[in-house]
């Protein structure tokens, strides 16, 4: 258990790591680019064209990782009504798993929606009309996000399996 | 009847504690299983639907918020309408409010007023004699008017899911939240004989040295007074659009907090970002299956057969509007915001036009059902927030709020859906409707 948990940590790090810096840069990037174009626009009388181009891959990428940090976090909108009507905590412990696992069930499933449509991209070799972008570029998004909520949808039910335990065993 | 189930397997899933998003996963399925959907269409559908210029708009008003929050602007427009207006015996609370609805003309969210409103307004509030219990309530019906001051991110959501001009819909709930203001300031006013300690009040200021004040904290705050008029004065002057405007205001925002406040440095504005992107992806995952769900119903005529429905069996338009009230009401209470807006608001769109409610009024309908929601459990995340803000227990807030929502929220949605000039006239000003 303890070598799991190490596991998780390291990779959590990892990903904390990785994805914090690249959701500031993003942040910054589409603000940036889009007063860019105001400027170019109505100062420098010169469209910039492409620019939503760039700024909607970036979007895209911002939008998941956003959505992977709420995953690490534990951040997402839950109802959590259950826990007012049942105040037995090995019941609430046990729904709480149940609730746990149909996450991660889930979570597979949206997985291997995004994994259709990032293949269906590389097959399809579509691009942006602009700058050429591949369209797979954005996809992929969705896939690499739906992976990451995969590893903390299962962190959380392993949590959740040890805390019914030990609500069991008391 | 793969709508009812799909609808049943939402509402059962996120009793027992599923997230939204996954909550909508599965309601995407039993839609695609029930419906014998292509396995492609969902992800290809849900990925253009949240590939869109007009959505960034929504990241980039929740990053304004957030910066504005770290950045110190939040903290000077509290002091300047502070000194305005509290001081008179009711002044704090109407202080509170209007200080909600200023920070709702910056952030467009209502939990990013809760956090920075309340962490600054509840203990001073306290020590002049309000009770905190009663302050929670106010803080958690009045940060709503967020989701009704442009720029709200609920109305960019029910514009782009209903495919209406968001700087319509931004305008159509302007009238409600004015009257949401003078009516919540009242009902303060009012209550203020049972929550409120006179004994504990701050004394008057001379006039002369309240004035001063007045002006100090007003220079302070005027960057921040700003932003609203380069938001909508942009939007509204044709400059820019809602989501250039939305750029705008992070641009603007960093400097001022960095350079001017000196309140924002790396750290902070790293956080701020990554908090703001935290809050978006968790829309946008929901967004993602609620628009292939949305469509599944377009595609299999759900929202045609419930008009019928509604038609056959409430003949009368009154009947219906107010079936819709209590429909979006209850659907508030066991669901947050973004769901409802997302997910209701094109089901229910064809049953209002179909009896001559104009799209933009309903979007101001949608915002004054919202606001109840927000506020009434067991979901009640607004209400929730306040109350873990201001570190108060939900039996205690539960007696005023409910006062609240009754006497102040529940006859402003009313009055909106009953009275369309409220939320027409402005829309009809600018030329956005005929």
């Amino acid at each position: 258990m303890t070598e799991l948990q190490n596991l998780f940590r390291i990779v959590d790090r990892t990903l904390g790591l990785m994805i914090r810096p690249l959701v500031v840069f993003l942040s910054l990037l589409i603000a940036g680019l889009m007063v860019g174009g105001i400027v170019s626009r109505e100062l420098l009388g010169q469209p910039l064209l492409g620019l939503e181009e760039i700024v909607l891959t970036s979007v895209m990428w911002l939008y998941m990782m956003g959505a992977a940090l709420a995953s690490r976090e534990g951040t997402h909108l839950r109802g959590d009504f259950i826990q007012f009507l049942i105040k037995n905590p090995k019941t609430l412990a046990g729904i709480r798993l149940l609730a746990g696992l149909i996450s991660f069930a889930l979570a597979v499933i949206f997985s291997l929606w995004a994994f259709s449509l990032m293949s269906w991209g590389f097959e399809r070799q579509q691009s942006t009309a602009v700058l050429r972008i591949p369209l797979y570029v954005a996809q992929s998004s969705m896939f690499v996000c739906s992976v990451i909520i995969i590893f903390y949808c299962f962190r959380d039910v392993i949590q959740d399996a040890s805390h019914l335990r030990s609500e069991l065993s008391a | 009847m793969g709508a009812v189930y799909a609808i049943l397997t939402v509402v059962a899933l996120m009793m027992i504690g599923v997230p939204v998003v996954f909550s909508f996963a599965a309601m995407t399925l039993v839609l695609v299983i029930s419906y014998d959907i292509n396995f492609s269409f969902v992800m290809t559908t849900g990925f253009w639907s949240i590939n869109s210029v007009i959505l960034i708009a929504l990241p980039l008003f929740i990053m304004t918020g957030y910066l504005m929050q770290a950045g110190g602007m939040a903290t000077r427009l509290i002091r300047f309408v502070e000194a305005i207006i509290g001081r008179s015996r009711s002044g704090m609370g109407n202080s509170l409010i209007v200080a909600c609805g200023i920070f709702g003309a910056i952030s467009g969210t209502a939990s990013a007023a809760v956090a920075a409103i309340g962490t600054i307004m509840v203990e001073p509030m306290e020590r002049h004699g309000y009770d905190r219990a009663y302050t929670t309530a106010l803080l958690s019906v009045s940060s709503l008017l967020g989701i009704l001051i442009p720029p709200s991110i609920t109305m960019i959501l029910y514009a782009v899911v209903t495919r209406q001009s968001v700087a319509a819909c931004f305008l159509a709930t302007i009238g409600p939240a004015v009257l949401l203001i003078a009516w919540l300031c009242l009902l303060n006013t009012w209550y203020r004989r049972k929550y409120y300690d006179a004994s504990m009040g701050p004394e008057p200021a001379p006039d002369a040295s309240r004035l001063q004040e007045i002006g100090s904290t007003g220079y302070a705050a005027l960057p921040a007074l700003l932003v609203p008029f380069i938001i909508l004065g942009g939007i509204y002057g044709g400059v820019f659009t809602p989501t250039e405007a939305a750029a705008i205001a992070v641009v603007y925002a960093i400097p001022v907090g960095w350079f001017l406040y000196r309140e924002l440095n790396l750290r902070t504005l790293a956080k701020a970002m990554i908090d703001a992107a935290t809050t978006t992806g968790v829309i946008m995952i929901i967004l993602v299956f609620s628009f292939v769900a949305s469509r599944i119903f377009t595609l299999e005529r759900i929202p045609q057969d419930l008009t019928a429905l509604l038609l056959a069996t409430l003949e009368s338009k009154i009947l219906i509007l107010l079936a819709v009230n209590l429909f979006l009401i209850l659907l508030g209470m066991i669901m947050d915001d973004v769901s409802v807006v997302a997910i209701v608001s094109p089901l229910l769109l064809p049953v209002m036009t179909s009896i001559g409610v104009d799209p933009v009024h309903f979007a101001a309908i949608v915002g004054t059902s919202v606001v109840i929601g927000c506020n009434s459990p067991p979901m009640a995340p607004i209400l929730f927030m306040s109350c873990r803000i201001c570190n108060v227990g939900m039996s205690e807030v539960a007696r005023p709020a409910f006062g609240f929502v009754l006497l102040a929220a529940l006859p402003v949605m009313l009055i909106t859906t009953f009275w369309s000039p409220l939320s027409l006239f402005l829309p009809r000003l600018f030329g956005y409707i005929s």
